[in-house]
């Protein structure tokens, strides 16, 4: 039996890696530097997944999460890796 | 206004503490006899009342810095314990450490390496922003790992359990540690291994935590009080002091004669029982010291915990100046922005007013009239104080107007009583919503009570039975101009709650427009002169002529009030809700369609203008602004009274009477569900019950017996209502949405029904029945509290044992709801008070640091969406094909 991947199950939003260089424009557009964002744990679930697939995420990286929102229908939030509370 | 400078600035605050050598360093004195005051009353020295601590009778002298009562806020003294207590406030930080440290070294259960490893981790985390929350977690899980080893790693000792027999005993396996033991072991701790454990060693010893030394607070925070009859109350506190300083007199003497140590550990442990109880005397595991009368005292923690305690009672909250409070009643000439002062507040409120060059003339004039003018009886605000430049206040009596009128120049303050317009904050407790405390203009009124329009009953969620509310007098310039714009009753239309309006025509207001508009009745011109009489008239409706005289349609005289351009189409609250809806040709005049500001089909009621609903009242507060939609709500309420007293309308219990025949239809239905619920329990008794999937067969009874009365009676209200028309009162008021409901007809009418606990038929009482009156294992509709009788014809008492079940439920619901309910609000509060939204829609907190990216992940301000939408689409499409009727 293979390893449950969090990804998806139908609970968990869409998360994605960004890209180094998309970094600054999503600052830019939230007005916020990297501190300022709530944070990810590397131990999350979610993230050990993103790293089986793209290799290690150091921490101070972007993940982008999708919502589905009842009031907007989809909604972006963004999160920084960190590597303890 | 005087500015200045910033001296000093608050760069951290750190809490620490106190050691013995600092608390003799602080004391003013030494505290050795428990006695207060001597024979003549005065203080004795040394003594818990010694003048080195401060003074609380006026005459005296403090000994310490010689000031008076009001000018030495007190000094502290100290105890000096005969033997060492532990301090209650601190034994799970003794507990960790003793766990954490080898009993006989003293050192951390870790090797040096470990320990410098989590030292420097800690500074890290410290680097990093940590705060004190943070490193007290950090130094829980580094303790939690020195306890593993049981053997020291620096002097091999072999480490015993240690275990805390609550509140204050310590036990090292089966032999008890002294408070003595405690000290010294705290003591052999060196300081480079306090570090990893979350102690500053620069700042804290752990021995500390052990007391030697007792600090005694000053006379001015426990002031004893003389009664009437000159006997002398003592504070909480002074009482508790002198248990201690008595059992440490008795605790020192036993132990310096060399009594048997037996009765020197009592005494020990008494004290240690007083000192834990003077800090706290709430710690579970000991009961609270009492006082005389049978009620705990109120010690150092009971002092600043709760809800009575100083941070909510006096530190988040406070009395204020500048406000008053009296009862309520009802003013439906008062417009919706205003609220009625009785005189005798008016006077006594007071709004300040700067002399400037230009109005000085009309100040002196106000001076010269008095503090309580009158013209004939007309209010006239008068002037308490004035206030010089230099802070002087200078009361204004009858008898001083003319001296003091002389001296007001420009620069000084006059305060002076409220007139009308002045702009005030009205609020009503518990105030749970921001339309809890909104702006009215003051309009002084006679009598003794607040007066209010009715429409801002709904926000306030306010009645006339006795409620008092609150007044609070804007002082500043800047805070009426925020009042005005952002408070005031008009910009509270449309709540932030649900997008709709929260205030709106309600009760008599309904009933009136219903009159005024179903079927569209005619009105002579008497009647419609008194209709309006009390309201003042922009032009007039236009008039019909029947058979020779001039009429007024209802729906014309309301669409007067209407403004031009108005379209909506809406379903009123009497719509029937028919498969076919036929819209404007509904034959029960249910449709409601304003064109162009004209009120065509339908009738006015709750769906149109009720708080709450109003779809009318939303709509032109959206599109013609708030202040259109105050004078339409003003105007129309107006209305409805004119046309609801010139109708005239009551109620009586002859609403609910039913013909002979709807009552034996309504008696056979329920006999048919009474039948059919034996059956099923017979059913049940003789297993051909079929179960229904995941319930019992038990529960399966229930669910089917309980659908089987819900039917019953709700087909008995279906006939009830079929009997009584639009013609009835009651059913106007129901159908209309004014008041009441289908529902409480059917119960007065037809039959209560089935009285649930906790959604459930009742079945406990006795054995295997609920009353004695039914056979054991009965199941059938009575037995389980179905309730075939109503409200008009008189319960039986069995009956009427079940409803008041069902009443005693509804109330203990009500009550534990509403405490649950308000401290979850507290805990949400707290939470999210100082979140804010920020320009680009982003949630943040203080620190800037994001909450939400977007608010409400859409970025709608739910006041000015559309039931949640940013959008309506069907108004728009509407309000296009309108434009496009109007220009053909």
């Amino acid at each position: 039996m293979g390893r449950l991947n969090v990804m998806k199950h139908a609970l968990v939003p869409i998360h994605r890696l960004v890209p180094r260089d998309e970094e600054a424009e999503i600052l830019g557009k939230l007005k916020a530097s990297k501190g300022q964002l709530p944070k990810i744990l590397k131990a999350d679930p979610v993230l050990k997944q993103l790293i089986e697939e793209h290799g290690d995420i150091e921490k101070g990286r972007l993940i982008e999460i999708e919502r589905v929102s009842m009031t907007a229908g989809v909604s972006k939030a963004y999160r920084l890796v960190v590597e303890r509370e | 206004m005087m500015r200045r400078g910033i001296a000093k600035r608050v760069g951290a605050i750190r809490f620490a503490y106190m050691s013995p050598d600092e608390i003799r360093k602080l004391s003013a004195t030494k505290i050795i006899t428990p006695d207060t005051y001597d024979d003549d009353g005065f203080p004795i020295e040394m003594g818990l009342m010694d003048t080195h601590l401060g003074v609380i009778e006026p005459g005296l002298r403090c000994k310490s810095c010689g000031g008076r009562v009001d000018q030495c806020s007190g000094h502290f003294g100290h105890i000096e314990l005969a033997m060492p207590v532990i301090h209650v406030g601190f034994v799970k930080e003794i507990k960790k450490l003793l766990r954490s440290t080898c009993s006989e070294c003293g050192r951390i259960l870790m090797s040096d390496e470990e320990r410098d490893m989590n030292i420097g981790e800690m500074r890290d985390l410290e680097k990093l922003g940590g705060d004190s929350l943070d490193v007290r977690k950090m130094a829980k899980e580094i303790s939690g790992d020195a306890r593993k080893s049981d053997i020291c790693p620096h002097c091999g000792a072999q480490q015993l359990k240690i275990m805390l027999d609550k509140p204050t005993t310590f036990r090292e396996e089966n032999t008890k540690l002294t408070p003595k033991e405690v000290r010294a072991r705290l003591e052999r701790i060196p300081d480079r291994d306090l570090i990893p454990l979350g102690l500053n060693p620069e700042f804290v010893r752990p021995e500390w935590f052990v007391l030697k030394v007792l600090l005694v607070p000053p006379v001015t925070v426990r002031p004893s009080i003389t009664l009437e009859s000159g006997d002398r109350s003592e504070d909480d506190l002074t009482h508790k002091l002198v248990d201690i300083l008595r059992i440490n007199h008795r605790l020192r003497e036993n132990r310096d004669v060399g009594s048997p140590q037996l009765i020197v550990e009592d005494l020990w442990d008494l004290l240690q029982y007083h000192v834990t109880t003077y800090i706290d005397n709430q710690t579970s595991g000991i009961p609270p010291a009492r006082h005389r009368s049978g009620r705990s005292l109120k010690t150092l923690i009971q002092r600043l915990k709760g809800k009575d305690g100083r941070f909510r009672q006096n530190l988040s909250g406070k009395r204020v100046n500048f406000s008053a409070r009296t009862v309520i009643s009802p003013d439906p000439w008062l417009s919706m922005n205003q609220v009625g002062v009785p005189v005798r507040a008016a006077r006594e409120l007071t709004v300040p007013m700067k002399v400037t060059g230009e109005n000085i003339e009309l100040i002196r004039n106000m001076v010269l009239r008095g503090p309580e003018p009158w013209d004939r009886d007309r209010y006239i605000p008068g002037v308490n104080y004035i206030i010089r430049p230099d802070g002087r206040r200078i009361r204004l009596t009858e008898t001083n107007t003319e001296t003091v009128a002389e001296k007001v120049e420009v620069g000084f303050t006059v305060e002076r009583g409220l007139m009308d317009g002045d702009v005030v904050l009205f609020n009503r407790q518990p105030s749970l919503h921001r339309m809890s405390m909104m702006a009215h203009e003051v309009k002084i009124v006679p009598g003794k009570t607040f007066r209010m329009n009715l429409a801002v009953c709904p926000p306030y969620n306010a009645d006339f039975d006795g409620d008092e509310m609150n007044i609070h007098v804007l002082q500043s310039e800047e805070a009426r101009a925020e009042a005005k714009i952002m408070m005031i009753v008009q910009e509270h239309i449309l709540s932030p709650r649900f997008g709709g309006p929260i205030i709106g025509a309600i009760q008599d207001h309904i009933t009136g427009l219903f009159f005024l508009t179903h079927k569209d009745p005619l009105f002579t011109r008497r009647e419609v002169v008194s209709i309006f009489s009390n309201l003042v008239m922009e032009g007039s409706p236009e008039a019909i002529e029947v058979d020779g005289e001039r009429m007024w349609r209802g729906k014309e005289i309301f669409s007067h009030f209407l403004p031009e351009g108005f379209n909506i189409q809406l379903r009123s609250s009497i719509c029937e809700s028919c498969e076919n809806c036929k819209k404007r040709d509904c034959e029960n005049d249910a449709y409601v369609v304003i064109e162009d500001g004209k009120l065509l089909t339908g009738t006015i009621d709750e769906r149109s203008v009720g708080a709450f609903k109003g779809y009318i009242v939303d709509k032109i507060a959206r599109d013609f602004g708030t202040s259109e939609a105050r004078s339409f709500i003003d105007r129309i309420t107006t209305l409805a009274l004119g046309v609801i007293t010139l109708k005239g309308f009551t109620t009586s219990i002859q609403d609910e009477d039913l013909p002979r025949m709807a009552i034996r239809q309504i008696e056979d239905t329920l006999q048919q569900a009474e039948d059919d619920v034996r059956k099923l329990a017979e059913s049940y008794w003789n297993g051909e019950l079929e179960q229904m999937p995941g319930r019992t067969l038990q529960e399966t009874l229930e669910v089917m017996a309980l659908q089987r009365l819900g039917k019953a009676r709700d087909s008995a209200g279906g006939i009830a209502s079929k009997h009584l028309g639009l013609g009835n009162n009651a059913v106007k008021m129901a159908r209309t949405g004014a008041r009441a409901s289908i529902l409480n007809l059917t119960q007065m009418a037809g039959a209560l029904g089935q009285q649930a606990i906790r959604g459930e038929r009742p079945s406990r009482g006795y054995d295997r029945r609920t009353l004695p009156h039914f056979e054991k294992g009965e199941l059938g509709a009575g037995a389980r509290g179905f309730v075939r009788s109503c409200y008009k014809e008189g319960l039986n008492p069995i009956e009427f044992f079940f409803h008041s079940m069902g009443g005693r439920e509804g109330l203990v619901d009500t009550a534990v709801r509403t405490s649950r309910s308000g401290y979850m609000q507290r805990r949400l509060v707290n939470a999210l008070e100082d979140l804010m939204v920020y320009d680009d829609k982003s949630v943040r907190n203080p620190a800037d640091t994001i909450i939400q990216f977007e608010y409400g992940e859409d970025g709608i301000d739910p006041m000015r969406s559309i039931k949640g939408k940013a959008i309506d689409m069907d108004d728009i499409i509407m309000e296009m094909n309108a434009l496009k009727r109007a220009r053909g």
